[in-house]
């Protein structure tokens, strides 16, 4: 597997754990409702939408469930799953929350526990329901068949115009803003080219930034799928959007680290490099003591090195984040670029190098399976390239995410929003201004529970196999953590902390891979273990999380 | 004369539910003390439980715990560095919980609530260490041994949560909500502490449940059947066991209805007695308890006296309950220990500081009660009963997983809430959740054993719903 196939899936769950943290953040960011029972939604969500696709069930095949849809047409789709789901949820949502909105704070976030554990136990026990114990197995994520897909037929041509469509529109938008910032960089002619010549005249038009992304996104889907559609061009179409992709990761990076003077850089890059060699003793080592215990210690150094520097010098306590943050961004770096070429390197295998580069920079496709179109370049040799599934899939995942998104920014700024911050921050206040609290916290149930039902969804296709322990109250943990990493009440940063906390499952799932498979469990077992002590260290020290909470306008008094 | 088939019924749901309102109090005080006096509706209490299970694996099977198997001979078998270790690991343990209540000082006998010379004091303190110490080595690897291990290590742990962790947020005047989710942060470290090391495989302990009594062998873990009749002329008692396929009766007691009354008026008489003589006293048996301890031991002592007879051979009503010794044992251990804790409340200096503080801290404070050392005593006979309910736990289920805890969290909260916060309402309270837990699951036709922690949540929910400030009422 390419490193950038890893990033895919990386980013799949980062959109689902993103929406449904986005729902725990509209309950406890937004209104202050402490919900310990999130994932209850979730699971439902999950269960309900994959029962709409399932074929009826078999009790022959040992499947029985109550209701399988797949077979009747429109009804057994995910699109209409979803949205049931969706709605049921949140029509749960909102049921759950009649009774017990009106608890203490300690006293709701015991019962909406309680509450979620019922759902899982329900989910487990009766066996008409969904399979009992057992998993719900034998659905497929939508438009599978689909793929490989034959860039020569029109339905080909547009599943790729779709993720393309996706890529591009997202890229423009942070170019976009990119080009705000004061840069060396000639970053108003690349949005003049990749716009199409929109981007520089058009914005009156066309109203926002997220227009002229979108409309951008649609002629590049429209050119490539007429491109694919003449000439097969999938290499070329599929270099372009990698390169546009890299450009708008590059800038983005350079610009946040732009204020760092160079010793800061410097210790940015020594923080990332000590990370690497604190790592060596796994893949160097066969000896399981030797390799732990070096690693533990190195680890214990690097930490240490980091605690002394930041509590002596000043200079470094100003930049301790930006130090993690750019050793991160190093230590991805060299984990993308360098670690998958060590091995052809080290035979002299020159083509080899340059054919894994080429295969990791063009991270828009999926190189070297059977199925796929082959081309034959110089120096590199042949390959095969195709649009795999999963990129298709994160198109569709990042698309809902984005939409997800806007309507919940646009909610939180409305006049709703901000009665819901209100009544987090003071709930007599809102009262005397003749507000019903009940209303509004009933309704923010609503809305949170109905997203965890989506992201549920999402799950449910992703994973392709649903248990009881999708409900396991872990995953609530595991919100809360994303939504305070970024900062609570702000739904930017709910998305952040979605990226870190899956940026270090991946890592940590790699490095379990250097232990026997019957260490496994304990390995990652330690690491849910660094992740409870991580979130101790955000809660008492950054409270507020990275991004703060994000100060909304009032509306009042502005003009 | 054939015996007539007699069938579990109500009463043999009562009396489970009394063994698991037994499990659930234990963890459940802890809990109560820790949400009233600390103020912390601690998510990682269930995990101290976990926590407590599993380490008694380090005494009750040394051989199969990963790290610490090098240290043993065989499963079981522990060499003299692994008796060191466990030795010293008692002794810190003990002197460890001691520190806790203040530090040098404590262990100078600072919280003795008498004055006692340093000197005594330490080697008091370190005599018990030693005694323990001794105990467990010389007892390694039964079971009795490895529940004195268990207790004394998570005893000394526990109450690091409150040095290291609760009491720094709560210096930063950190909400309800914030330490609610420092709790849970707590609670994951904890579980997945347990896991790291001990892995995902679901172990037991290893028990030697055979114990000479009365001249034979009496299997702990062996039910016993007992069949209660109510028949016209009076109610009687038999106690049978299964030996070879064949049920032999080991006992009978039966009463007519003149010696039933006879005794209920006696108990009643007795109890109102003891309770007129005992109400308004602030010792350590109040009106209450002397009325119930008179009327134990009056149904004790009639039973007794009163017991000859025989089965009848027709009954209008008959029902079985099976019981083990064990599960006797549990509710047993359990009295005892609520009976400990009665007495330190009512009887100690420590006790008298920790119910003022649950009173009103503010005013503990302005009458020179060391607070911080009531709050440690809190988080200690936390960690004492947690690990205490989560051993025996283990043993009853006969098998140690990593959800073990957490799955009694939510009956255990609900045990608490039903009372009131406090611990005398959380040991009421866990006794309606256990027993609710097993009746619903007996009463309700179609609930499988699954639903037995959504029954005990269905209690708190509607006790919540309706009577928010729990069955014993707040102040």
């Amino acid at each position: 597997m390419a490193v950038s196939d890893v990033v895919v899936s990386f980013a799949l769950l980062v959109a689902i754990y993103g929406i449904l943290s986005l729902g725990l953040n509209v309950k406890f960011g937004h209104t202050g409702l402490l919900d310990f029972g999130h994932v209850g939604f979730f699971l439902i969500g999950a269960y309900t939408s994959a029962l709409f696709v399932l074929p009826p069930d078999d009790p022959a095949d040992f499947t029985n469930y109550v209701i399988g849809l797949g077979d009747v047409p429109l009804v057994g789709t995910w699109v209409f799953g979803i949205i049931v789901a969706t709605i049921l949820t949140g029509v749960i949502g909102g049921l759950v929350a009649l009774p017990t909105i009106r608890l203490r704070e300690d006293y709701l976030a015991i019962t909406l526990l309680g509450i979620s554990v019922i759902f899982q136990r329900v989910v487990q026990s009766e066996s008409w329901l969904a399979n009992g114990p057992d998993a719900l197995r034998g659905y497929s994520p939508p438009f599978q068949g689909l793929f490989p897909i034959d860039p020569g037929t029109v339905v080909g041509a547009v599943a790729f115009a779709l993720v393309v469509f996706v890529v591009w529109a997202v890229a423009t938008a942070a170019l976009s803003v990119q080009r705000e910032n004061d840069s060396r960089l000639p970053l108003d002619r690349i949005y003049a080219v990749t716009t199409f010549g929109l981007g520089t005249r058009a914005t009156g038009v066309l109203g926002s930034r997220f227009a002229v992304a979108g409309v951008a996104g649609l002629i590049a889907a429209v050119i490539s799928a007429g491109l694919l559609l003449a000439a097969s061009l999938v290499l070329v179409v599929g270099v372009l959007v990698s390169v546009y992709g890299w450009i708008v990761v590059l800038v983005a990076i350079g610009q946040h680290y732009a204020g760092l003077e160079r010793r800061e850089l410097a210790l940015g890059v020594g923080f990332g490099t000590g990370l690497l060699v604190a790592l060596l003793p796994l893949p160097l080592t066969d000896r399981l003591s030797v390799s732990i215990i070096g690693t533990l210690a190195l680890l214990g150094a690097l930490v240490y090195a980091y605690y002394h520097a930041i509590t002596s010098y000043e200079w470094v306590a100003d930049v301790k984040l930006a130090v993690i943050g750019l050793g991160a961004v190093w230590f991805v770096g060299i984990w993308y670029v360098l670690l998958p070429i060590l091995g052809p390197l080290g035979s002299g295998d020159v083509s080899g190098v340059l054919g894994t580069l080429f295969r990791n920079a063009v991270w828009f496709l999926q190189f070297g399976s059977s199925a796929g179109i082959g081309y034959s370049i110089a120096v590199i040799g042949d390959v095969t390239v195709q649009l795999d599934y999963s990129r298709f899939q994160l198109a569709l995942f990042l698309l809902s995410l984005g939409a997800l998104y806007a309507i919940l920014e646009a909610a939180v700024q409305s006049p709703f929003g901000r009665v819901l911050r209100a009544i987090r921050n003071d709930e007599a206040v809102v009262k005397s201004l003749g507000k019903d609290p009940f209303v509004y916290k009933v309704q923010s149930m609503v809305i949170g529970s109905a997203l965890g039902g989506f992201a549920g969804g999402l799950w449910a296709m992703y994973s392709q196999g649903l248990t009881f322990r999708t409900g396991a109250p872990e995953t609530t943990f595991i919100a809360l953590l994303i939504v305070f990493v970024g900062g609570v009440g702000n739904n930017k940063g709910v998305l952040l902390g979605a990226v870190l906390y899956w940026a270090f499952q991946q890592a940590t799932t790699q490095l379990a891979g250097f232990f026997p498979p019957a260490l496994r469990v304990n390995v990652l077992a330690f690491r849910l273990v660094v992740v409870g002590v991580l979130f101790l260290i955000v809660l008492y020290y950054m409270p507020d999380g990275l991004l703060g909470r994000e100060e909304y306008s009032s509306g009042v008094g502005e003009s | 004369m054939t015996y007539m088939a007699v069938e579990t019924g109500l009463l043999n749901a009562i009396s489970n539910g009394i063994v698991t309102g037994s499990i659930v109090a234990l963890g459940a005080i802890g809990l109560a003390l820790v949400y009233d006096i600390g103020d912390v509706p601690n998510f990682a209490h269930g995990d101290l439980l976990t926590l407590g299970a599993y380490t008694a694996l380090l005494v009750n099977r040394p051989g199969t715990v990963p790290g610490f198997g090098t240290l043993a001979t065989d499963t079981r078998g522990v060499s003299i560095g692994g008796l060191a270790f466990l030795f010293v690991v008692s002794f810190v343990g003990v002197l460890g919980i001691v520190y806790h209540l203040g530090g040098i000082r404590a262990l100078k006998g600072g919280w003795w609530g008498i004055d006692a010379p340093p000197l005594v004091a330490v080697g008091t303190h370190v005599l018990a260490a030693v005694v323990v110490g001794v105990l467990v080595v010389t007892g390694t690897p039964s079971f009795l041994a490895a529940l004195l291990f268990a207790v004394v290590v998570v005893g000394a742990l526990v109450p690091l949560m409150e040095s290291l962790v609760f009491r720094k947020f709560r210096a930063k005047d950190a909400s309800v909500a914030m330490l609610l989710i420092v709790s849970l942060a707590v609670a994951f470290i904890v579980r997945f502490g347990v896991q790291t090391i001990f892995g995902g495989e679901i172990r037991s302990y290893e028990v030697d449940t055979t114990i000479p009594f009365a001249g034979g062998q009496l299997d702990i873990t062996f039910a016993k059947f007992f069949d209660f009749f109510v028949a016209g002329n009076g109610f009687s008692l038999t106690i049978r066991e299964t030996r070879g396929g064949n049920e032999i009766p080991l006992a009978t007691f039966s009463y007519s209805w003149v010696e039933v009354v006879a005794v209920v008026a006696v108990a009643a008489v007795l109890a109102v007695a003891a309770y007129r003589w005992r109400t308004d006293t602030a010792g350590v048996i109040g009106g209450r308890l002397a009325a119930a301890l008179a009327v134990v031991v009056t149904v004790i002592v009639g039973g007794t006296a009163l017991a000859p007879g025989s089965i009848p051979e027709t009954a209008w009503y008959a029902t079985r309950v099976r019981a083990s010794p064990l599960r006797v044992g549990i509710i047993l251990t359990a009295l005892a220990m609520m009976g400990l804790l009665h007495y330190l409340l009512r009887a100690t200096t420590l006790g008298k500081a920790m119910r003022a503080t649950s009173d009103n801290r503010d005013l503990a404070m302005v009458r020179g009660i060391n607070t911080r050392r009531v709050m440690m005593t809190v988080w200690i006979i936390a960690g004492l009963f947690g690990s205490l309910a989560g051993v025996l736990l283990g043993f009853l289920f006969s098998n140690l997983s990593i959800n073990l805890g957490f799955n009694l969290l939510l009956p255990m909260f609900a045990g608490v809430i039903l009372g009131g916060i406090n611990v005398y309402g959380a040991i009421l309270g866990s006794y309606v959740v256990g027993l609710a837990m097993e009746v619903g699951i007996f009463a309700i036709p179609g609930l499988s054993a699954t639903y037995r922690i959504p029954v005990a949540f269905m209690v708190l929910l509607v006790v919540l719903l309706v009577k928010p400030e729990g069955i014993v009422g707040g102040n």
